[in-house]
């Protein structure tokens, strides 16, 4: 009877528990650009990936570890035809988040795809990094990233591609020194 | 012999569960009918229809339910806006997967999923040209896992309209 409980109880739990929230703007954004995608991995849906992800396999076998204790992945990216179809607020709607306590910004971190103009955010506490944020801002190009879980920035690298996380580079050289509190 | 309880409670689970996923699809079949004033096109002519409809069935999915809406107006802007408000009327328990959403292609894409004992339902709504159709498969969870590591691909993996190429998607 407990199982059964369960399954009911896994069908109607809603899944989100995502803690930087997309503001409702965001999604209005995407009737203005030329493409637009959602992404929204739970941590069931993690799981469930990496349940599956070849251990055999150098580069799955890196991002299967990297998945295991991760509560959500979820992006939102967007593509414009032209600069000024977001305003600052859309993005300050998430910056504003990030200044919560726990929450700092990093430099050393940037985009494969959206250049230098990345700001990567990391939530820590006593246990280390648990959380981690993307905001990578261009003219025609907004892309938001938010990882739930706790995650090896030294790692970041192997998620990108995956998950719809974008590509990302890091500069080792500059980011465990030069962290700034928001 | 009687079946164990817990088997057969389990079976009234799967029957309840199903019976949900069925009426969530003919609801969101319903709202689509009535936004656009149209009707789905009858199974016994969607061989005939203009929009070459395909849905992908790799080893581990099945197809549950499809419908098929032609001679929709060409999608602007407003009315792909208009397509993602109505699928946000998808039942509870549907979690967004993915949402992929083009103006250059006129087209907007949309999947949701939702946990079936051992397997996966998904729903998917996409709308393009004149057509919107709307698909509900069964995958098993090693399947799934291999479309999420590449989610912006998925709705492309499950259904293959017009004169699109089917993407090679259920590579281990």
């Amino acid at each position: 009877m407990k199982r059964l409980i369960a399954y009911f109880l896994i069908g109607s739990v809603p899944f989100f528990a995502q803690e930087i929230k997309f503001p409702a703007s965001l999604d209005k954004l995407a009737a203005k650009a030329v493409e637009s995608v959602d992404v929204t991995l739970d941590s069931s849906m993690l799981k469930l990936a990496g349940k599956f992800l070849s251990g055999d396999d150098p580069d799955s076998a890196k991002v299967k570890k990297l998945i295991a204790g991760l509560k959500g992945i979820y992006v939102k990216s967007f593509e414009f035809s032209k600069e000024g179809e977001y305003s600052e607020a859309d993005v300050e709607a998430v910056r504003s988040q990030l200044k919560a306590p726990g929450w700092s910004r990093i430099v050393g971190v940037r985009s494969k795809r959206q250049g230098d103009n990345a700001e990567v955010y990391i939530k820590s506490d006593s246990n280390g990094i648990v959380g981690l944020t993307i905001v990578a801002a261009e003219p025609k190009e907004l892309t938001l990233v938010n990882i739930d879980g706790p995650i090896d920035l030294d790692q970041l690298t192997d998620l990108g591609g995956h998950f719809g996380v974008p590509k990302m580079d890091l500069d080792r050289s500059a980011k465990p020194k030069k962290a700034e509190p928001k | 012999m009687r079946p164990p309880r817990s088997a057969a409670l389990f079976f009234l689970f799967l029957s309840v569960a199903a019976f949900a996923a069925d009426r969530d699809f003919n609801a969101l079949v319903k709202s689509i009918e009535s936004h656009y004033g149209t009707n789905r096109v009858r199974i016994p002519l969607l061989g005939l229809t203009k929009a070459f409809v395909k849905v992908a069935r790799p080893y581990g999915a099945r197809q549950l339910n499809l419908a098929v809406f032609e001679n929709l107006p060409a999608p602007g802007d407003a009315d792909l806006a208009d397509f993602q408000a109505l699928l946000r009327e998808v039942g509870p328990g549907w979690q967004p997967l993915v949402r992929v959403h083009s103006r250059r292609d006129s087209e907007t894409t949309s999947i949701f999923a939702r946990p079936a004992g051992r397997d996966i339902h998904l729903l998917v709504a996409t709308r393009e040209r004149e057509e919107a159709t709307l698909v509900e498969i069964q995958v098993t969870e090693q399947l799934l896992a291999r479309w999420l590591v590449d989610p912006k691909r998925m709705g492309e993996c499950i259904v293959v309209t017009g004169d699109k190429e089917a993407p090679d998607c259920d590579q281990e």
